[in-house]
């Protein structure tokens, strides 16, 4: 795997591509797309040519804002534009969590541009992604008036990430996953160091911001009008844990979109992928190399 | 846009990118032969040198580094003062390029990151250009300059800045402000004459931050550099400065005058000072020809 970084209307896009043959794209939201897709890559790259796009820095810089745009429409314009310039003309996309939405959005708008559509533990018809009370915590701080200035402030900052660092995070990412992955301090902290990527030395530019902007301004009301109207064929994952998206919400996306089928991985929770990743990317594969 | 890179396409301009440690490279290239790295700040590059690139592109590969993405990056990611960590990642950047010892053109506030690299890593910069340094001085000198930096130093101001700039409103209603009142009045004081493009022209290419597709480290460049490029840290090791080193001003320069040209050349050891007449702090559009032909005949030089 090897990392690359491509200018999209002077908006520098990352991306890791590994593999060769048909093109299959994977983006992820709100965290490191790295550390979502780090046991599924090199799988897939066996039978294509992955590219794991990062879409953080397309919405730390907020040129979206300036251009009076849509998070959801702006990140759908660099989608394509990327692969305009890496000459993809059609292709397989895998969404995971809040990039579920943006996925299905960009399947059920540009079905000459999207083959198939793989979504693990999509967000959209759910809006916050999971009950357990770390997300409510999140969801209800993040939503305050004034935090995104807050998020500018380099002691707040530093504060934010000293206090993550020692227990707050861990706490956090605990939750991300089912009883499958060791909860030990170590390894959450690793996680933690991983999925937030801001923890890294050096700390990952694009990291920090992102949380705050996806939450406040990656809405998901404009796309459930187009989640009925995906024609592809849809694999959808998810895990069976009580902090998981919900059954009913995994049933509606089955009923929902005419062609797709729901694998449900038992004891996950927002990252079956990555829990049982052997199983999930003989699936996928298995559905992407499929009629 | 981007433009993959190859071998094939480097007697024309080709803009790419590449990254180091998640921050952003934008470069531009042209030409074959021996490199020479361009730097500029606070604004856009590809414009400053965009009649300089071509020229010298005849006879050189012509790197322009766009260094405003690690500029932007520092003040929430970065270490040290922002002369020290800019410096860092340009020696990381020539070193992704493949580039061991070059000589470096730089102009305005790109001159004190110059200066840096060629005091702390005298082995990577073989020679030194330099158009209307700052690094002796910390600002121009003009009241619109003196008018800028006097107020987004006021403390809290960065605070503020962003308070307001995070409201959309707001932002377009300063970006129009800027393009029809004070970025005019800004962008003549760097030219002796009208230029023909006009004063919008300029402005819009070199403060691409108000540009269609706006530049997303235009703004934080801008803050960063006024509030944090200091050169205190370097301005008593600039006479230590071996290499040999062009300095070019406008005659008619009301940013950095004639006074501050001559403490550069008593300052510099190895320097030659030269005046280009009827041009001031842009002499590199206004004068294009001349300053292309001191810059060449000084790389020449260097061959004999």
């Amino acid at each position: 795997m090897h990392r690359e970084v491509i200018e999209i209307d002077l908006v520098p896009v990352l991306y890791y591509v590994e593999g060769e043959g048909e093109p299959v794209i994977a983006f992820h939201l709100p965290t490191s797309p790295h550390h979502c897709f780090a046991r599924n890559v090199s799988e897939l790259a066996k039978s294509f040519k992955v590219y794991v796009v990062d879409l953080r820095p397309p919405v730390v810089l907020k040129t979206w804002r300036m251009r009076n745009m849509r998070l959801i429409d702006y990140l759908e314009e660099v989608v394509l534009k990327f692969m305009d310039a890496l000459g993809i003309k059609k292709t397989r996309l895998i969404g995971a969590h809040k990039a579920g939405a943006l996925a299905m959005y960009m399947a059920a708008r540009h079905p000459d541009r999207i083959s198939k559509l793989v979504l693990y533990s999509t967000l959209g018809l759910t809006r916050a992604p999971s009950s357990a009370p770390a997300f409510r915590f999140i969801f209800f701080f993040m939503k305050w008036p004034g935090v995104a200035f807050m998020g500018r402030v380099k002691m707040i900052r530093q504060f934010v990430k000293w206090a993550d660092l020692r227990g707050v995070g861990q706490w956090r990412v605990g939750q991300f996953f089912g009883p499958g992955e060791p909860h030990d301090h170590a390894t959450l902290t690793r996680h933690l160091e991983l999925i937030y990527t801001t923890f890294l030395s050096p700390p990952d530019i694009w990291a920090y911001e992102v949380m705050i902007f996806t939450i406040n301004y990656l809405k998901y009301d404009v796309v459930d009008p187009f989640i009925p109207q995906i024609t592809q064929k849809t694999l959808l994952v998810f895990g069976d844990d009580e902090y998981a998206i919900p059954q009913a919400h995994q049933q509606e996306y089955r009923r929902l979109i005419k062609q797709s089928e729901v694998l449900t991985i038992k004891n996950t929770r927002l990252y079956p992928h990555y829990e049982c990743a052997e199983e999930v990317n003989a699936h996928t594969i298995r559905f992407l190399t499929g009629d | 846009m981007i433009e993959q890179a190859s071998p094939a396409a480097q007697t024309a301009l080709t803009r790419k990118a590449f990254e180091i440690d998640t921050i952003p490279v934008i470069y531009t290239e042209m030409g074959t032969g021996d490199p020479i790295v361009l730097l500029h700040l606070p604004v856009n590059p590809m414009h400053v040198y965009k009649k300089t690139v071509p020229e010298l592109a005849k006879h050189y590969r012509v790197i322009t580094l766009d260094i405003r993405p690690i500029v932007a990056s520092w003040y929430y990611e970065g270490y040290g003062t922002l002369l020290r960590f800019v410096t860092d990642y340009l020696v990381k950047a020539l070193d992704r390029l493949g580039l061991t010892r070059v000589p470096v053109i730089a102009s305005f506030m790109g001159c004190g990151v110059a200066m840096t690299l060629a005091i702390r890593n005298p082995d990577r910069v073989s020679r030194l250009v330099m158009i209307s340094p700052l690094g002796l001085t910390t600002r121009p000198k003009t009241s619109a300059f003196g008018l800028i930096f006097g107020l987004m130093n006021l403390p809290g101001m960065r605070s503020l800045f962003h308070l307001f700039m995070s409201n959309m409103a707001f932002q377009r209603a300063v970006l129009k402000f800027d393009q029809r009142v004070f970025g005019p009045y800004r962008v003549n004081e760097f030219f002796y004459q009208a230029p023909a493009e006009g004063i919008a022209h300029h402005l819009s290419q070199l403060y691409d931050g108000l540009g269609d597709p706006p530049n997303p480290f235009a703004f934080e460049t801008f803050i960063n550099v006024i509030q944090h490029l200091r050169y205190r840290e370097i301005r008593h090791l600039i006479p230590t400065i071996e290499q040999r080193t062009l300095l070019l001003f406008g005659e008619e320069d009301i940013l950095i005058p004639a006074k501050t040209a001559r403490r550069y050349k008593a300052t510099l050891p190895n320097s030659e000072l030269h005046f280009v007449p009827k041009a001031r702090v842009f002499l590199h559009w206004e004068a294009a020809d001349q300053v292309n032909g001191l810059i060449r005949e000084f790389l020449q030089r260097r061959d004999k």
